[in-house]
Order: structure tokens, then sequence, then C-alpha cells
């Protein structure tokens, strides 16, 4: 069961799933209304755009 | 731990390397299994992890867990952000492996499986961890600038320049000879060519599924595509054998120009359609094959039918590639044992991503153990083959001949034998048309792939689903890294002519995105077009420079990292890379110097290039050219290879040269040169170094 809940937070946090729930719970702390995860995703993955990653041989 | 437990598990690990080690060392003409390869890996990198990178991470780099990281004092939630140390092993893991160290090691598996088994794990010890987790550290005092940025400002101007035009050039190389794998993997070959076509829509399904439908479920579309991915494969036997079959049956040649389009389409597409999907796929095939593969070893526990160290070792005639053990089998093997691209990755995201400065050691060094063991099992996998099947797949088209027969007649002269019947059986089992001269690695080692997977899941009926699971698998993540190694190339040039002219710079304007990205591909194009066209054989003329590009890559890296450790006024220790480099530049520049001035024309470039010339002016066909034109392809080819040999060295001759001054101006200097670390900030993160959570420091899941 352990090895299970572990394995679930794992690939949430290495696929980047989880990355919406944490920006939401970061931002209950300044007030506002945070971006819908629809906008947040797409902010996400615009900005790897601009920011090319080197995949190795 | 009690320190008496401590030293029995360690003692017992170290006996368990060490005899290890014996076997695969003393044992001659007696059956080998491969389990004492994996243990003799395993043993050695749990020593040199517990010992060696710990002496260098807290005594050499002096990391210290109060100094806040720039993930902490940067955090913007987006590329700066602490990140939990196993998901960032995770990302770098993902980051550095690819397909060099799975094909490196079968190419060198000519040279026996002793030379290569012991570079690809004393090398991984002492110089490839080494070189990862050095520059992740001084990236990471550094606000995770990259390494050309640190070059040019630790170093100087000249030496920076040097870097870039060097890392630009050898990215193409890289590029080039990456997809060179995957056309001499796919040619001819419907089922290879149906399955890996079928990965552009399935990616561009979850690209639209992440984007439009579900916008951020990664791991949900990750296991949809997976699934599809091996319906894929299934449904590649099915048009193999159908009417669709002559369409997905491509020559070289028409393949070279579904990649060029294929790279350029896709590096000038959004990120989200194309490339983020693909590299999920790419993500989860490569850590399951891996596991795969690990356990397949240890259940199947092949015998190696390669012999430890074969004559070509000694006498440097080896059909696969030319040259002497020293120093080809080390440029051969290059990503398994020390990577230069590696250290782009070290100064790239990962910097920016530390939670704790100690965490260096798991994600730089560890990180580069587990890509040495992709490369042992790369290795196993070449080595459990019959050496017969193996020349036939390896040596160059011209050698062989096509048919069956002529093959089998060219290994004999080899000095092995495999019958004709031998080899059409073994295409049968995989069920492609032909396996000879299938050269560039991954043919190879999806056939030993499939040898040790089928052993172990589901039989003989198996084989041709495992290799053509396998060429999948390699083909998937190299055409990853086209894509995104075209994307940074096209951004590195961007960068550069956006200081001579501005709005080539604007990474948002579309026409200047377009020519550079076209400048790009047809650069590796080129190469690659070169390479299929070569009557010598691509990979016997392209695989080293590649290895020689990386290498020399390495040795940019660990000159900055000797220069640092020098001008931090720690002489005493900059032998942690110091020694790694001089090893590295050795074998680096007696490479390119026989690459450029070797007589024998095997080796030699210019020698090459001379023999053929001179029987071209005669109006004469020297083999395995078979007219004048592939005459002239090779003189063409052999002039551009060596000069740029000649050119990859000089540059890296610069930087070094351009270091050794800084180096002897900060031993000199009385007071200690300046460097552009970033200044200390306490740090209020709490986490813990290692793999394994300890009481006292416990973390645990969020």
């Amino acid at each position: 069961m352990k090895v299970l809940r572990f394995l679930r937070w794992y690939v949430r946090e290495l696929t980047g799933t989880a990355a919406y729930e944490r920006y939401v719970r970061a931002h209950e702390g300044h007030g506002g209304t945070p971006m819908s995860r629809r906008r947040f995703e797409r902010r996400r993955s615009d900005l790897r755009e601009a920011t090319p990653q080197s995949r190795c041989c | 731990m009690s320190r008496v437990r401590s030293i029995v598990i360690w003692s017992a690990v170290a006996i368990t390397g060490a005899v290890a080690w014996g076997v695969l060392a003393l044992s001659r003409g007696e059956s080998v299994s491969a389990v004492w390869m994996v243990a003799a890996a395993l043993g050695s990198y749990a020593i040199a992890y517990r010992f060696y990178s710990r002496f260098i991470a807290r005594t050499v780099l002096g990391v210290d867990d109060r100094r806040a990281t720039p993930a902490e004092r940067l955090d913007n939630g987006v590329d700066f952000q602490p990140t939990d140390r196993r998901v960032l092993f995770g990302h770098h893991f993902a980051a550095i492996a690819g397909a060099g160290p799975l094909v490196g090691p079968v190419l060198a598996a000519q040279m026996g499986y002793l030379p290569g088994t012991i570079w690809i794990i004393v090398g991984v010890i002492l110089a490839g961890g080494v070189q990862d987790m050095v520059v992740l550290f001084f990236s990471m005092r550094r606000d995770g600038k990259s390494l050309g940025q640190m070059v040019r400002e630790e170093i100087g101007p000249i030496g920076g320049a040097a870097a870039l035009v060097a890392v630009f050039a050898i990215m193409i190389i890289l590029l080039a000879v990456l997809a060179l794998v995957v056309v001499n993997a796919l040619a001819a070959s419907p089922w290879g060519t149906f399955s890996i076509a079928m990965t552009i829509p399935i990616a561009l399904f979850m690209g639209f599924y992440l984007r439009v439908l579900r916008p951020g479920r990664v791991a949900e579309a990750s296991v949809i595509g997976v699934a599809l991915l091996l319906l894929a494969i299934v449904a590649g036997s099915w048009v193999q054998d159908s009417a669709l079959a002559g369409m997905f049956t491509l020559s070289p040649q028409a393949l070279v120009g579904c990649l060029v389009v294929y790279g350029f389409c896709a590096s000038v597409l959004p990120v989200w359609m194309l490339l983020a999907p693909r590299d999920y796929l790419s993500t989860f095939m490569k850590i399951g094959t891996i596991g795969l593969l690990a356990l397949g070893v240890v259940v199947a526990a092949p015998v190696l039918r390669n012999e430890a160290v074969t004559e070509f070792a000694l006498n440097g005639d080896g059909p696969v590639f030319a040259g002497a053990l020293f120093p080809f089998v080390f440029i051969t093997i290059a990503c398994g044992a020390l990577s230069g691209f590696h250290a782009l990755i070290s100064s790239g995201t990962t910097p920016k991503m530390i939670q704790k400065e100690s965490q260096i050691r798991l994600i730089g060094y560890g990180g580069m153990l587990t890509e040495s063991f992709v490369a042992i099992m790369a290795l196993v996998a070449a080595s459990v083959l019959e050496p017969g099947l193996y020349y036939a797949m390896n040596a160059p088209a011209g050698l062989l001949g096509s048919t069956a027969e002529s093959a089998s007649a060219a290994v004999a002269r080899l000095g092995f034998t495999i019958s004709p019947q031998d080899l059409t059986a073994a295409a049968a089992a995989v069920e492609e048309s032909s396996i000879i001269a299938r050269t560039g690695g991954a043919p190879t080692l999806a056939v030993g792939i499939s040898e040790i997977l089928s052993a172990v899941f589901g039989g003989a009926a198996f084989k041709a689903f495992w290799y053509h699971f396998a060429i999948m698998f390699e083909a998937l993540f190299i055409l990853t890294t086209v894509d995104a190694g075209t994307r940074v190339g096209r951004f590195m040039l961007q960068d550069t002519l956006g200081n001579v002219w501005k709005p080539i710079g604007r990474v948002s304007w579309k026409p200047g995105l377009w020519a550079t990205s076209a400048v790009v591909v047809l650069a590796w194009g080129y190469f690659l077009y070169a390479g299929v066209n070569d009557p010598l054989g691509g990979i016997n003329q392209l695989f080293p420079l590649f290895g020689i590009a990386n290498q020399l890559l390495a040795a940019v890296a660990l000159t900055l990292a000797t220069t640092l450790l020098i001008k931090s006024g720690k002489l005493r220790w900059a032998w942690v890379t110091g020694v790694p480099l001089a090893w590295d530049v050795a074998v680096t520049l007696t490479a390119s110097w026989q690459k450029v001035f070797d007589a024998d024309p095997k080796i030699g470039f210019f020698a090459q290039r001379e023999l053929f010339a001179g029987a071209l002016a005669a109006g004469e066909v020297l083999a395995p050219a078979r007219n004048l034109d592939q005459m002239r392809t090779v003189v063409t080819n052999s002039t551009v290879d060596g000069v740029l040999a000649a050119l990859f060295a000089v540059l890296v001759l610069v930087v070094i040269a351009d270091a050794a001054v800084v180096c002897v101006r900060a031993i000199r200097s009385r007071e200690p040169l300046p460097l552009k670390e970033a200044p200390y900030v306490e740090s209020a993160i709490v986490a813990p170094s290692g793999l394994l959570t300890t009481p006292d420091t416990g973390s645990r899941p969020s």
C-alpha cells in the first residue's frame, strides 16, 4: 500500500500532473483567484517554448 | 546503522564486486554468464557512490546545505523551483539517457566484452560521474548558468567563443549520426517504419488531449499513449503482411528525406503538439525497457558468446570501426562512460531545481552511474549474440555484399563462422527480410534484447515482437533528440545571429525561426545524406567523429571544472577533474590526430582522400566503391570529415590554452581570482540529501 502510494505520488510529480495543485496551494496564501487549470497548463507549456531543453545522445 | 554492521555490509559488496571482476578477467575459453558483468558493475558503482562521490561532494567541492540553492532563492514556480530529489533524479536521468550508451557499447563489442566493461565502469566512476556532478555543482552556484556562459565568464571571451562554436558543430554531428542509426534500422523494414510512423499521430493525439481535452493530466495521457504505441508495434506485423507493406518499405535515401522534413516540421511546431508528448512517451519507454532488460539478464542469465578480448583490439583491423583499442574503444563507447553532452544538461534546467546542495551527489553522480548501467546492459545484449551473426550485421555492406552467401563468406574471411542458412533463419526469426549489414548498433541491440527478453517473456514466438519493440524504443527517443536538438541548435544560432541583426534574434519572429530551423536541419541533413550514400559505410566513417566530438565536449567541461577548482583555491584537489581531463585529452587528441594525419587510409581521412583521389584521376574504381560517382563521394566525404575532425580539436585546444593562462594566473596570484558565484543566502528548506530518508531528516511525499 505504501509502495503504491509512493508510486502514484512519484508518477504525478515526475509528469507534472501535480504542478497545478501545488500552484493553487501556493496561491491560497496570496489571496485572489488562481488561474484555471487550462490557462495554467497553457502558460506552462508555452514557457517551455522559450527555453529549449536538450535531450542527450 | 551501527558501525560494525556498515563495515560488514560494505565489505560484502566489495568482495562480490571483486569476485565478479575476477571471473570476467580470468576466464578464457569457458562460458561466462552475463550476470557477472552486472555484478561487477553494481558492486563497483556502490563502492564508488558511497565513498568517492561523498569525498568529492564534501571535501573537494564543499557542498553546504545551509546555503540556499538558486531554486530556493529565485523560486518562480516555473524554471526555478525546489524539486524533490527523487523526482529531479527522474527528470535528469530522462534528459541524459539516450541512444548513445545503447549504440556505442554495441559497436565496441568488436574489441571483446572486457575492454568495454572495464572502460564503462572505471570511466563512469573516475570521469563521467565526476564531470556530471561537478558541472552541476558549479552551475548551481551560478544560478544555473550554461556551460558556454561559464566558460566565457570564468575563462575568457576567446575560450567562450570557441566553446560556443564547438558545441554547435558537435550538436550537428550528433544529430546526423543518431538520425543515421534510425535510417539504418528502418530501411526496407515495413514493420519498423510503420510503427515509428504511427508515433507521430499518437503524439499529436496526446498533445491535443493535454491541451484541449484534459489539460495537465499527463499520467493519464501517457498510459493511453503507451497502450497505442504497443498496438502500433503489433499492427506493424499486420501491415508487413498486407497490401500496405509497399508503402512502408523505404530506401535509406527516402528515409533521409522523411527525417529531414520531419525534423523541420517538428522543430517549428509548438512544443505542446509533438515534442512534449513524445518526451513523455520516450521517458516511459526508456525506464520500462531498461527495467525489463535488467530483469531479463538476471532471470535468463544468458552466456556471453563474445570473446573477452578479440584480435581486432590488438591489430586495429576491425570491420565495424577501424583503429586500435587505444584510443578508439574509448571514443566509441563515449556516452556510457563519459559524455560531454551531459555537461549541457547539468548546466541547463537541473541546477535550477535542486533543493539542497548535497543532492548533487544523487542526481549528478547517481544519474550518471545509472546511465553507465544502461551501457553495460547494451554490451551484454551485443555480447550474447554469436560473433558470426554480430559481424554479419555490423560490417559495412561494401564488405558483406547483399546475399546471405556473400555475407557468410565475408564473415569467414574475418575469422568467424555463420552459415547462410543461419543468417536467413536469424532474419526470419525477427521477421525482417534481411539483417545483413544492419550497421549502427540499433538492430544488433534489438536482436540481443529480443534474445534475452523472449527467453523470459513469450518464448521464440515473441522474438519478432521484442525485436520491433526494441527498434521502436530506440527510434522513439532518437527522434525526440532530433527534434529537441534542432530546437537547441536553432536557439543558439538565433542568439548568435541576433548580435549581428536584431530581428533574427527574436524568438517569436516566424521567418527568422523558419530560416534558422532550416539551416540547422540542412546542416545535419547533409551529413546524414552523406553517411547514407557513403560506399565505405556511414557508421564506419561518421561514428568516430561523433565519439570524438562528444569526448571533446567533455574536455571543455572538465577544463572548466579544473579551472574553477584552481580559481577557488583548491589546487590540491584539482586532480579530481584534472586526471580525467588529462586522460580524455590524451585519448581524444590521439584519435583526432590519427583521423587527420594517419597514413593508413582505413583510419586517416586525408590518407583515404589521397588514395581515392589518386585512383579517380587515373580513372580507376577502388572497392568498395562501384563506379566513378561513388569514388567522387568518397573523396568529398573524407575531405569534409577530415576538416571537421581537425576543427573540433583546434577549438578545444583554444579553450584549454585559454584556461591554462587563467590557471597559471590563479596559482601565481596572492589573492584568489574573483569568481562569478552567486552570493550566500541562508537556506530555510529542510530536506534529505540521499536517496533514502533518515529518521532525523525524514520527509514524506506531500
